[in-house]
């Protein structure tokens, strides 16, 4: 039994971002806000919605130990949101991102006193809280990035950062900020980093746009997800670049859930999971089909479907097609019935848990074992 | 469009950088590449006319002519495939492509697109009945892969 929860929600649902113990969760309903929703029971109830961006909302990071959200969106901008507890609202702060394009991902650094935003404008900014101006200053990775920036991810020691762009290639730079951060440990990716170091440089057999790149629990290897239907995990020490030609549409996010195990999903609506054998990665299992018994999604379309597949069945051209990912009634055999659009682990630190959310407004909580 | 003296798409950045990328692809010069993709016919021609359908194959799809300007034998290299599809017998279609390798699987089906992107210059039946047999074989992914690589044959 894969899943441990479903939920359906009324819209397509592009980004999410849970608390720290995931009694509330930001989504991003396809718009220029930011829905705040609080769990009682098996529903979600509507609690607060933030409103401040002019475009569509790209990304949702919620801090898990300090509490903060920070927001990125097509309008250039990014806010961090802090919540005011007497009143009982979520009060933005601007971020001065000088960027002159749109912003694509934001992530905080594991340490929560960064964040890094990736953007059209090929390059990604790093932000971090200027106490003399009392506001969020941001430096900016631009070298030797080609194209837009799709995606960020921080390593372990809060100084490396992992950035996958259109140019085709993943690569590692450092993201040290004097004053912010300690001298890192010297690591498999280099020592004595000054911010902006690039560290390694990786690309994918068929090249492709890097969709998501993620670093290991213990920071030794990178994988990323690219458009040409592969997963690359690198890691520097051994030299190794190993890719899984997968055989399914290409992957937009991917996490790790474990040393040897990657969960990735994205166009096939379905979680896959990713395992090292010996000395190669191959996928192991795909989540969620062959859940005979699961519970079907609090506020289910469907009643819809049937309704509609009856008057289709009546029309004596229809063949229904015996494809091995639909059932009978038109809907797909996999949980999520549209694209997954991001995909966490849980913030409470449980290694094998994970959240999807899809176009098809489902959000869905996992449990992977490998 | 006579009088327009400037040829803009000479001037476009993203196309000069591909045409770059794909020049530092091509580690031979043309002539060496021409006459790779000949001494590659011989060598194929003789392994079908001994009925290896599979060692054929793999050799025509060993090496692609990847690069820049290299029109000539990218076509030729793309004939002597169609070639070695045409020859097999289509009982053995099955056997010849689970046999080969994933990097080969992906070749041939840029090789298939290719040829039926052409249809006065190859067979698209024969294509076509390979096509159903790959993508059997290597699933969506592979023919995501054949519209994202930047190496075009």
């Amino acid at each position: 039994m894969s899943i441990l929860d479903e939920f359906l929600f009324p819209f397509c649902v592009t980004a999410h971002s849970f608390n720290h113990d995931k009694s509330q969760v930001a989504l991003c309903p396809n718009s220029n806000e930011v829905q705040i929703y609080g769990r009682s029971g098996t529903q979600w109830t509507l609690l607060h919605v933030l409103k401040e961006h002019d475009l569509l909302v790209t990304s949702i990071d919620w801090a898990r130990r300090t509490n903060r959200i920070v927001t990125c969106s097509q309008d250039k901008n990014a806010y961090v949101w802090t919540l005011d507890p007497v009143a009982n609202t979520w009060n933005p702060t601007l971020v001065h991102l000088r960027v002159n394009r749109a912003a694509t991902q934001a992530k905080w650094s594991p340490l929560e006193n960064k964040f890094a935003v990736a953007s059209g404008d090929k390059c990604v900014a790093v932000c971090y809280f200027g106490e003399d101006n009392d506001w969020w200053v941001s430096k900016h990775i631009k070298k030797p990035i080609a194209s837009t920036v799709l995606c960020v991810d921080w390593h372990p020691n809060n100084v490396l950062l992992a950035c996958g762009s259109t140019d085709m290639k993943a690569r590692v730079f450092s993201a040290y900020i004097k004053g912010v951060d300690e001298k890192p440990a010297p690591s498999a990716w280099g020592e004595r980093l000054p911010f902006s170091t690039l560290c390694g440089e990786f690309e994918s057999p068929s090249c492709g746009w890097v969709h998501s790149v993620a670093f290991s629990p213990d920071g030794e290897s990178v994988a990323f997800a690219s458009h040409d239907s592969s997963v690359t995990v690198a890691t520097p020490s051994t030299g190794e670049v190993l890719s899984v030609r997968s055989h399914y549409l290409p992957f937009i996010a991917l996490t790790w859930a474990g040393p040897q195990t990657i969960v990735a999903c994205g166009h096939d609506c379905s979680p896959m999971v990713f395992s090292k054998g010996g000395a190669e990665w191959r996928l192991s299992k795909k989540l969620g089909e062959d859940d005979k018994s699961r519970r079907s999604a609090t506020a289910s379309p469907s009643n819809n479907n049937s309704a509609f597949n009856l008057f289709r069945q009546m029309d004596s051209r229809n063949q229904p097609t015996k494809s091995a990912a639909s059932s009978s009634d038109g809907s797909l055999r996999s949980v999520h019935q549209n694209t997954i659009t991001e995909l966490h682990r849980d913030p409470s630190g449980n290694a094998a848990e994970i959240s999807t959310s899809g176009l098809d407004g489902r959000l869905v909580l996992w449990a992977v074992q490998a | 469009m006579a009088h327009r003296k400037l040829a803009i798409d000479g001037f476009d950045e993203e196309q000069q950088q591909i045409a770059q990328q794909m020049q530092i692809l091509s580690t031979k010069s043309d002539h060496e590449v021409a006459s790779l993709v000949d001494q590659k016919a011989s060598v194929v021609r003789a392994a079908i006319t001994r009925g290896n359908s599979v060692e054929a194959l793999e050799k025509a799809l060993s090496e692609p002519p990847y690069g820049h300007g290299l029109e000539a034998a990218q076509s030729a290299n793309a004939l002597l495939v169609a070639e070695v599809l045409m020859a097999t017998r289509t009982q053995e279609v099955n056997n010849v492509v689970t046999g080969l390798s994933e990097d080969c699987r992906d070749v041939l089906l840029k090789y298939i697109y290719h040829g039926l992107a052409h249809p006065a210059d190859f067979n698209c039946g024969v294509l076509l009945s390979w096509h159903e047999r790959v993508v059997e074989a290597g699933g969506l992914g592979s023919i995501v892969r054949v519209m994202a690589d930047r190496k075009t044959i």
